[in-house]
């Protein structure tokens, strides 16, 4: 073998021919955003991207190397990877191999707080027919422990789970017990408003490593309208609450979410700060639901998807200004996004993925006993519309649920690159379908795109994310990048 | 691409038996206390005066205790092959290489050294019933031994199942399924192959170790080792032709490549190869422009939840908040500290330059006081 040291043109493919991959664009302005299904993006001028589908791209130009890094395209130096696009998209959905990790427990309807935009019939406090039976959380437990997915999250929801604690209580070592039977591990999160949390109950979660979700609408005069209670003091225990959950179970163990209404939508510096003083790092902007009861309040406190993406920006502007300034602050519906768009693997949120979370990723149990395709399933059920129940916990397998006609049309529907209006999208890869949004507002689980809010909202933060990645300030390019970091 | 971890020594080693002097090679330990030898077989040599066999040395004191030697009869000299209180030891398994990196700190030799090689190793694993904490397995292309090496990895397994192994190999063999597949099933619970990507697109990397279609077979390697679950370091040596594109092969690592264990971003040891092509390779680590590249590569892979190690840096040259990333890297036996060091705070935390650079390092070391020490690095597994 010689030795000789050769110069770098000697490594240059000889042919200059090149071909083109899958991949689907968007342009923004003067820049093209292109993506792939395995998850890859560049953006180029538009003058490149006319050479890039005549076949004139200089083999020599950086972006001939970025496109082809990215298997845009492919030449003879690199055709013999194409199987890689393959792994990628394995990769990406992983997720799928392990299938539903999410149980959500419906352990009561009852509630103390009586919130306007409530996305579930709330019952009176009094009113325990509205309580899980033991007989039907066992069955519950039971298809819980079906799935071939090795971790577990159970979640408690209600209604107030907290109102229903010593069934709380019974199902955690109920699935404890089948845990370690089967050699899974399971984690518990109660959602919870925290006004009835007291020290038997921190104890117990203190002890099992339970963790809490919360709900905080802002500043204590937003809260205590958007969240009426009898004594008209939510906001104070739920502060409380968190206080003492951080005191007795450590920092991490709460989080809080707000829902956005239009009173948000005046004052979202403020929400923010809210969130910063009482010492979270993360804030979700989540946006009203459109299902179950939550729906008939739409009028008062609701608004358009396009109402919203000004409040996004809003809102984004202040936290990219704040971390300007040395606060740590993230929003964490970009953060999920933007987690999809820099890393290999999906990830596990299940409320955006393809095919759609409902059943694949999370499955309710309902108080009554019946299990249902998706949370917002079984609020839709509580209008009086039963498509997305799957039948009675007890008379159900895991396996038998993924053979429901219903679950199977429910895949089938929510692959996005099979989907209209989202298989030519350049956000698809990053994006997930949500069939019970569509089916609520426009009557059908796939839904006609260009008058979704869901597609518009998300193609706003989507086409806000990118823009910044692409050409905003160094500052914001590692913020974004810091979030995606970030759990 | 690897280093001869142990030094020669040039010792006027004489080795007589009752049948006359020896006129062979042979591996032996120095046992503690005694100054005596042993071989493989049984038979003792002595430092001077025993029966059997008579080593004489007029060097004697610079053996140390536990030292195994490779002592080379009919030229006098001696290699030393294993040291225990080294945690940079090494089996250096041949010279020959099927790449030939431009800044290769051991240059490959077209020599058929196998034989030789392969004999001191089972020499070592004769002499050292328990292995040390870890062990190096380095060449040349170690892989170009093929079953033979492959065996004692398995001798190493079942006789040192906690020494962790680490190889340092092109990996360009894996690409094809039949090698991957009896890599990947040596059933060794420790142990990592350490393999270098130098860009994202086929010109550069090939263009770094000097061999076409080395990229392709490199990538495809990565994927075979990562598909059969082994534990993977990918190594990029940071030099004038690596760091245009860094943020994008860190990119690429995390698209295609997320399950390795980590990427080690290397410094240059400018010796071999290195120094011939010194024009070509160099860059100062110091320059603005390398500590961007090399924090934005960073920040890339941790976004792919892939951890990055900056290996063979000096704490002064490097960014404080890429400090978290710096380990001490450089093997003990070819670190040292210059001039300024002597009263730098972060003395013990640094790695030290590479003595056998001779000199050619930043121009821009300098003495950090203990006010600059705010942020300390984390030491790590991974050694140069």
């Amino acid at each position: 073998m010689s030795r000789r040291l050769l110069p770098l043109v000697e490594f240059r493919a000889a042919s200059s021919s090149y071909e083109l991959r899958p991949f689907r664009f968007e342009r923004m302005g003067a820049a093209v955003l292109l993506s792939t299904d395995a998850g890859e993006f560049e953006f180029v001028s538009s003058d490149e991207f006319s050479a890039l589908v005549s076949n004139q791209l200089d083999p020599r130009s950086e972006v001939y190397q970025n496109l082809r890094s990215s298997q845009i395209i492919a030449d003879a130096s690199t055709r013999s990877l194409d199987g890689l696009i393959a792994l990628k998209v394995r990769t990406k959905k992983q997720h799928l191999r392990t299938l539903t990790c999410l149980h959500i427990f419906v352990v009561t309807l009852r509630c103390e707080h009586s919130c306007h935009y409530c996305q579930v019939s709330r019952q009176s406090t009094s009113k325990t027919e509205f309580d899980m039976s033991w007989e039907n959380a066992q069955a519950a437990i039971g298809i819980v422990f079906q799935t071939p997915s090795p971790t577990v999250t159970i979640e408690f929801q209600g209604g107030e789970p907290l109102l229903a604690f010593d069934l709380i209580r019974r199902i955690v070592h109920e699935a404890q017990r089948l845990a370690s039977m089967t050699s899974k591990r399971v984690e518990f999160v109660i959602v919870s408003n925290l006004a009835l949390l007291d020290d038997e109950v921190l104890a117990f979660c203190s002890e099992n490593g339970i963790m809490f979700s919360t709900s905080l609408d802002g500043p204590e005069a937003l809260h205590n309208a958007q969240r009426p209670r009898p004594d008209g003091d939510a906001h104070a225990r739920v502060v409380s609450g968190i206080h003492r959950i951080r005191e007795s179970l450590g920092r991490d163990r709460v989080s809080a979410m707000m829902t956005t209404t239009r009173a948000t939508m005046a004052i979202p510096e403020k929400v923010i700060d809210e969130f910063i003083r009482l010492g979270f790092t993360t804030v979700v902007l989540r946006t009203l639901s459109p299902y179950g009861f939550a729906q008939k309040s739409q009028n008062k406190y609701g608004y358009d998807a396009r109402e919203f993406n000004n409040f996004y920006d809003r809102a984004l502007d202040h936290m990219l200004d704040l971390n300007r300034k040395g606060v740590e602050v993230v929003e964490g519906y970009s953060r999920i996004l933007l987690r999809r768009m820099l890393s290999s693997n999906e990830g596990g949120y299940v409320d955006l993925m393809s095919p759609a979370g409902a059943v694949t990723a999370a499955i309710v149990y309902n108080y009554d006993g019946f299990v249902y395709a998706s949370d917002e399933g079984r609020m839709i059920a509580e209008t009086g519309d039963f498509t997305f129940r799957l039948g009675r916990a007890s008379e159900l397998t895991l396996k038998n649920v993924f053979r429901l006609p219903i679950v199977q049309a429910l895949i089938r529907m929510t692959v996005l690159e099979s989907s209209p209006g989202c298989s030519d999208c350049a956000y698809l890869p990053f994006c997930g379908a949500d069939p019970l949004f569509h089916y609520v507002t426009q009557g059908d689980p796939v839904g006609f795109k260009p008058i979704s809010g869901f597609c518009i909202r998300h193609r706003h933060m989507f086409r806000r994310l990118f823009e910044l990645l692409r050409s905003g300030s160094r500052d914001d390019r590692e913020v974004l990048r810091r979030w995606a970091r970030t759990h | 691409m690897g280093s001869d971890s142990l030094t020669m020594l040039q010792l006027d080693f004489k080795v007589k038996t009752p049948q006359g002097p020896l006129r062979e090679c042979v591996e032996v330990v120095v046992i503690d206390g005694q100054r005596a030898l042993r071989t493989p077989d049984g038979r003792l040599f002595s430092l001077g005066g025993r029966p059997d066999f008579d080593v004489s040395t007029s060097s004697a004191d610079a053996i140390g205790t536990g030292w195994v030697l490779r002592i080379d009869a009919v030229r006098g000299r001696a290699r030393v092959v294993y040291r225990p209180e080294s945690p940079n030891n090494a089996f250096f398994v041949t010279d020959r290489c099927s790449s030939n990196c431009l800044m290769c700190s051991q240059p490959p030799k077209d020599v058929d050294d196998l034989s030789e090689r392969l004999s001191t190793i089972r020499g070592i694993l004769d002499l050292i019933p328990t292995g040390p904490a870890y062990m190096g397995i380095t060449g040349g292309e170690p892989t170009i031994a093929g079953d033979a090496l492959r065996d004692l990895i398995i001798r190493m397994r079942n006789q040192w199942p906690t020494t962790a192994l680490h190889m340092l190999t092109n990996g360009r063999r894996f690409a094809w399924r039949e090698q991957a597949s009896a890599w990947a099933t040596l059933g060794h619970p420790n142990l990592t192959f350490a393999i270098p990507l130098y860009a994202d697109v086929p010109e550069i990397h090939d263009y770094i170790v000097q061999a076409r279609h080395a990229f392709v077979q490199t990538v495809l390697g990565l994927e075979r080792m990562g598909a059969w679950g082994q534990r993977i370091e990918i190594r990029v040596v940071l030099q004038q032709a690596t760091l245009p594109r860094l943020e994008r092969l860190a990119r690429f690592i995390g698209r295609n490549l997320p399950f390795v264990s980590q990427v080690s971003l290397m410094g240059l040891e400018v010796t071999g190869f290195a120094k011939t092509n010194l024009r070509d390779v160099w860059v100062d680590p110091s320059d603005p422009d390398y500590q961007d590249v090399l924090a934005s590569a960073c920040e890339t892979l941790e976004n792919a939840g892939i951890h990055p190690l900056i290996l063979n840096h000096q704490l002064c040259v490097l960014r404080p908040t890429l400090w978290r990333f710096s380990t001490v890297s450089i093997s003990d036996w070819k670190r040292e500290y210059v001039d300024c060091c002597s009263d730098c705070a972060v003395r013990t935390q640094c790695g030290g330059v590479f003595a056998t650079s001779r000199g050619k390092v930043s121009a821009n070391l300098r003495t950090l006081s203990p006010s600059d020490l705010k942020r300390n690095g984390t030491n790590r597994a991974g050694r140069s």
